[in-house]
């Protein structure tokens, strides 16, 4: 559980995430046959991060770079990726405010909005 | 992804949105303005101008990559509810682009199945893609670019036998005395285009958007220039004046006089490829559209309900509910080349609200990431912001029939969208959730 946003490291607020993202029974229901690379990289920062989820679950949430076919790639401010990764920050709001960029197939934002929406209920 | 697959894709999606079974109606409705080779003369004029457009939206894209940029890139730019004005006048756009496609597919049915009552055939078209999104599915990728080009191929391969086969030579009334109703028939054609600008939601990678999409969106234009002269070049060769502006599908009488009674079957093939081109992944994207705009506050809740499949079941329902009612009017009064233009026109202006953006945001925003520059001249991004809106009007004063109705049709809907503003800009203002965090991410370029 994150305490404070500002002082969290985007490492340790993935790694928050990934706990509620697998300890959530209707997030698995989303994700079934969704296995993909999540790349989250801040742009003011050095180190991007990895989130792999296979099988129904998050397996790691490792520092590095994947770029593989299927990869969805995160891009944003390093407060900005801490503020949605911790249910503060909407990441559909984050898109259309043109504060986070999201390449990847529609399906994959669709879905990535969805799993926001069933851990943060927002 | 190879780089040239991935541009392949994105010319062919750009492409493939605009060209759609309306494109036909749009023909025909250009026909009414000007005849023979002077609707070539406009298509290629209003392509023109769309690939400036298509300049200016790949350097907004650039500042603000994947984001829905109907919204985002005229935030960023204007003032919340001059936005959200424009936002409204394009998901009314896409509404009656839907039930005009949704009718000409009916039509097209009928002239295979004459037993089958238009109205069904055209909900049914529309249930059928409401129930495809609700279960998520989507085309891949290469069944994108294959069934674009196989109706890209097919028009350009059926325009060129029929130029050669046709015997139509210009008539004295084709002459330079229809070059002034050129720029009606201008704000016309750029209907042939709308969808363009889609492809930059699309991006698969950030340098996506330094070249290759700023490239995409001039080549699907091109494309579509290629594709829509010579077919109008072989309605034109080929067809009476009168056959061509009769109905409102002049594919079926062109195709029946090249092949015989196959004609009304290709036709029907050729509806089913631009439906997979065009009228899913409409559906899809105007979904998303509400979507994001419900959860950033503008519109109720459950606008923004999901199924377990992650599909924006709100979003999905609203728009699908919305095109079917649009398509009950449309093919009740048949009112499908008015609901057309009065969309077009409604693009238009947003296409020069773009230009605007561009202008603006170079002005207040400096310093903000721009992996791609658009070469247009700053004066003629002014001139052609400007001439849009007249472009768009004209069009519409320049349909046969009395002026009147038109302009009160798009007036109508210009307060509805007046109305959704006043009361979404009041539902922002009282929301937390829609206050951003940030205006924008400016990082220095």
């Amino acid at each position: 559980m994150i305490a404070d946003i500002a002082t969290a490291t985007l490492e340790e607020c993935l790694s928050d995430f990934r706990d509620r993202f697998n300890e959530n029974a209707r997030v698995k229901k989303l994700i079934a046959g969704w296995n993909r690379d999540v790349l989250v990289e801040p742009l003011d920062a050095p180190t991007a991060y990895t989130m792999t989820i296979a099988d129904l679950e998050m397996t790691s949430v490792s520092p590095g770079i994947a770029e593989g076919e299927g990869t969805v790639h995160m891009q944003a401010d390093e407060e900005i990726l801490k503020r949605i990764f911790t249910g503060d920050y909407n990441p559909a709001t984050a898109l259309i405010d043109g504060n986070m960029a999201v390449f990847s197939a529609e399906r994959d934002k669709v879905k990535l909005e969805a799993i926001a929406m069933v851990i943060w209920g927002l | 992804m190879k780089r040239w697959f991935e541009l392949l894709f994105y010319v062919t999606f750009g492409a493939g949105m605009a060209f759609g079974m309306s494109s036909f109606t749009m023909l025909s409705g250009l026909n009414e303005i000007v005849t023979g080779p002077w609707v070539v003369v406009a298509i290629v004029l209003a392509g023109l101008l769309c690939a400036a457009i298509s300049s200016s939206v790949a350097e907004l894209a650039s500042m603000y990559p994947s984001a829905p940029g109907v919204r985002t890139y005229l935030k960023a730019a204007f003032d919340n509810r001059v936005s959200l004005l424009l936002v409204y006048l394009y998901l009314i756009f896409m509404v009656l682009v839907a039930a005009v496609e949704a009718f000409m597919f009916a039509l097209v049915l009928g002239s295979v199945f004459p037993a089958v009552p238009l109205l069904v055939a055209a909900l049914a078209i529309i249930g059928f893609t409401v129930v495809v999104n609700l279960y998520g599915l989507e085309l891949p990728k290469t069944m994108q670019i294959v069934t674009t080009l196989l109706l890209i191929v097919l028009i350009v391969v059926l325009a060129v036998v029929g130029i050669t086969r046709g015997s139509q030579v210009p008539a004295g009334n084709e002459g330079w005395a229809q070059a002034a109703k050129v720029p009606a028939a201008i704000g016309m054609a750029v209907y042939l285009f709308i969808g363009f600008e889609w492809i930059t939601m699309l991006g698969m990678r950030p340098d996506s958007y330094k070249r290759t999409i700023p490239l995409s969106m001039p080549l699907a234009i091109a494309t579509n220039v290629v594709a829509y002269s010579l077919c109008a070049f072989g309605f034109w060769r080929m067809l009476p004046h009168s056959v061509i502006v009769e109905g409102t599908t002049p594919q079926v009488p062109y195709f029946t006089a090249l092949l015989g009674p196959w004609g009304p079957y290709l036709a029907l093939g050729v509806s089913f490829l631009a439906i997979f081109s065009t009228f899913n992944a409409g559906v899809m994207g105007g979904s998303r559209l509400i979507y994001a705009l419900t959860r950033e506050g503008i519109l109720p809740g459950w606008c923004a309900k999901m199924n377990e499949r992650g599909a924006p079941v709100g979003g999905i329902l609203t728009l699908g509910t919305l095109a079917a009612l649009m398509a009950v009017v449309v093919v009740t009064w048949r009112l499908e080349v008015l609901a057309a233009v009065i969309g077009s026109a409604f693009v238009c202006f947003v296409y020069a609200a773009f230009m605007l953006a561009v202008i603006k945001l170079r002005r207040t925003r400096p310093q903000a990431r721009r992996s791609f520059r658009t070469r247009v001249p700053e004066w003629l991004q002014w001139a052609i912001a400007a001439a849009f809106p007249l472009l768009g009007l004209s069009s519409l004063v320049s349909q046969p029939g009395p002026r009147s109705v038109p302009i009160a049709g798009a007036l109508a809907f210009v307060a509805a969208a007046a109305l959704l503003t006043r009361w979404s800009h009041a539902r922002t203002e009282k929301s937390k959730r829609a206050t951003p965090y940030r205006t924008v991410l400016e990082p220095e370029a």
